[in-house]
C-alpha cells in the first residue's frame, strides 16, 4: 500500500468521524481534519524525509541538487571504501594487473601476493625476492584469503605459495610459470608500465 | 611515566640502531663461516669468492646465508664442497653467479638432495644442476663475444660493443635463465624460433619495467645480433 493509499485511507476516516459524531459543520472542517491528520501520520522514515526534501517544493532547485550531490558523495566515499576492503577478492574477479601490484606516492613497487586457502593454518610465500624464506601471509577476516603485500622493486620474480608446508608453485594470478626442481614456479613482473604498477 | 615512556622508546631505538649497524656482513664474515664446512678446497673458493666480491658479483650478506645453510644441510661434505667449487669455478671464469646461487637456496628451501642440485637429475622430468647451468652461462658469455658484445672490463670500447659489467652480467644471466627453464620444460632444443621467441619476451619484459632492469638498447642490440639458430647451437652445445 502506497502513501497515496494511507492518505486517502486516513481522509476518510477522519470526514467519518466527524460525521458519526454529529458535528459535521463545513466551518473549520478543514483544519480539525488537518490537525487529525498531523496526528495520525506515522514518522516518515529516513527515505521518506529524503523524498519529502527533495520533492519539489518551495525549496529550491538549488537545495535539492545540493542535496543530491552531497548524497552522491557519501555514495562515492562508501563504495570506494568497500571497494579497497574487497580489494583481495576483487583480485580473483579479474582485472588482476590493476591491483596486483601498486606503486605508492614515494615511487616504490610493491607486490600483492594473495592465496585461497580455506581452512588452512599457515600460508607463506617463498620466492628469489626474499631467499625462499618463507614470509608469512595473513588472513584477517578469517575469510580464507589469505594476503601479504610486500615491497618490491621493479623487475621479474618467481615464487611459490607453502600451504601447511606444501609448496603451491601455480598461483592462478602469476604472469607466468616455469618449472623449477621438477615442480613449478611462479613468475610475475613488478613494475610493469601500463600495467597499474 | 610520559617521560619514562618516552625514555624507553629512545634507548629501543638505539639499541635498534646498534644491532642494525652491527649486522653488516663483510667478506671475513663470509670465510669464517667457510670453517663450518670441512673443505677440501678452501684456499681456491676463498680466492674466487674474493675476486666475487670485488667485481659485486658476490653480495656478502646473501653469501653468508648460502653458506650457512649448506653448512646447516643434512647432506654430504663432498656436495657441499661441491656446490661451492662450482660458484667460485664460475668466478674464476668470469662468470655472474646470481642463477647459481638463487637455485641452490631454492633447491635448499625445497629439501632437494645437494647431488640433484648440483648435478641435476635426467629423469622423466629433467632438472638442470648448477654444473650444467655454469655450463649454460658459458656458453651464453660466448656467444655474446662472439656477435661483438663483450663486456667493458675485457674489450675496449673503440673496437666492439661494451657494457658495464652488471649490464652484460644481466643479459648473460637472463638469456641462460630463459634457456633452462627452456630445457626443463622438456621442450625441443632443436625449435630454435620458439627459443628465440622466448628470450625476446624475457628481454622485452625487462626492458619495459618502469625502472627497466636489463636497458631497451641492451635488449636490442642482443635480439639484433642473436640469431634463433645460436641458441639452438648453444643448447646442443652444452646439453650433448
Amino acid at each position: 500500500m502506497n502513501n497515496e493509499d494511507n492518505l486517502e485511507r486516513m481522509l476518510r476516516a477522519s470526514l467519518r468521524h466527524e460525521v458519526t459524531r454529529d458535528a459535521f459543520r463545513l466551518e473549520g472542517l478543514e483544519k480539525r481534519v488537518a490537525t487529525e491528520l498531523s496526528g495520525r501520520v506515522p514518522r516518515g522514515s529516513v527515505w521518506d524525509s529524503l523524498k519529502r526534501i527533495i520533492a519539489p517544493t518551495s525549496r529550491g532547485r538549488a537545495a535539492q541538487l545540493a542535496v543530491v550531490g552531497v548524497t552522491a558523495l557519501v555514495f562515492m566515499v562508501l563504495g570506494a571504501f568497500i571497494g579497497n576492503r574487497l580489494s583481495p577478492i576483487m583480485v580473483f574477479n579479474g582485472g588482476r594487473h590493476s591491483i596486483q601490484s601498486a606503486v605508492s606516492a614515494s615511487g616504490e613497487t610493491s607486490a600483492l601476493f594473495v592465496m585461497p586457502a580455506p581452512g588452512a593454518k599457515s600460508v607463506a610465500v617463498v620466492g628469489d625476492f626474499n631467499g625462499w624464506t618463507p614470509t608469512p601471509l595473513s588472513d584477517p577476516n578469517n575469510d580464507g584469503i589469505w594476503t601479504a603485500r610486500i615491497p618490491l622493486p621493479p623487475g621479474r620474480y618467481e615464487y611459490a605459495f607453502i600451504v601447511d608446508g606444501h609448496w603451491w608453485g601455480q598461483d592462478p594470478l602469476a604472469d607466468g610459470y616455469v618449472h623449477s626442481f621438477g615442480s613449478y614456479n611462479s613468475v610475475r613482473y613488478i613494475g610493469r608500465v601500463g600495467k597499474g604498477a | 611515566m610520559h617521560i619514562r615512556s618516552v625514555a624507553v622508546a629512545l634507548v629501543a631505538v638505539a639499541v635498534t640502531a646498534c644491532l642494525a649497524l652491527g649486522a653488516v656482513v663483510t667478506p671475513n664474515d663470509v670465510y669464517h663461516a667457510l670453517d663450518k664446512i670441512p673443505l677440501t678446497h678452501r684456499a681456491e673458493i676463498v680466492h674466487a669468492f674474493g675476486v666475487g666480491f670485488s667485481l659485486g658479483r658476490l653480495v656478502p650478506d646473501r653469501t653468508l646465508r648460502l653458506v650457512d645453510r649448506l653448512a646447516a644441510d643434512k647432506g654430504t661434505t663432498a656436495d657441499k664442497e661441491g656446490i661451492l667449487l662450482t660458484i667460485a669455478n664460475a668466478l674464476e671464469n668470469d662468470l655472474p653467479v646470481t642463477l647459481l646461487i638463487d637455485k641452490t637456496e631454492e633447491g635448499l628451501a625445497r629439501n632437494v638432495p645437494l647431488y640433484v642440485i648440483l648435478n641435476g637429475s635426467g629423469g622423466a622430468v629433467r632438472i638442470l644442476g648448477l654444473v650444467q647451468r655454469e655450463k649454460v652461462l658459458a656458453a651464453v658469455r660466448d656467444l655474446l663475444y662472439a656477435k661483438g658484445i663483450f663486456c667493458i672490463s675485457h674489450a675496449g670500447q673503440a673496437t666492439a660493443t661494451s657494457l658495464p659489467i652488471t649490464r652484460f652480467d644481466r643479459i648473460v644471466t637472463e638469456v641462460a635463465d630463459v634457456l633452462c627453464d627452456y630445457v626443463e620444460s622438456g621442450a625441443s632444443p632443436l625449435d630454435g624460433h620458439l627459443i628465440y621467441q622466448r628470450v625476446q619476451t624475457r628481454l622485452e619484459n625487462l626492458s619495459q619495467l618502469k625502472q627497466p632492469t636489463i636497458l631497451p638498447e641492451d635488449a636490442a642490440l642482443v635480439l639484433a645480433r642473436i640469431k634463433p639458430g645460436d641458441l639452438t647451437a648453444v643448447l646442443l652445445k652444452v646439453l650433448g
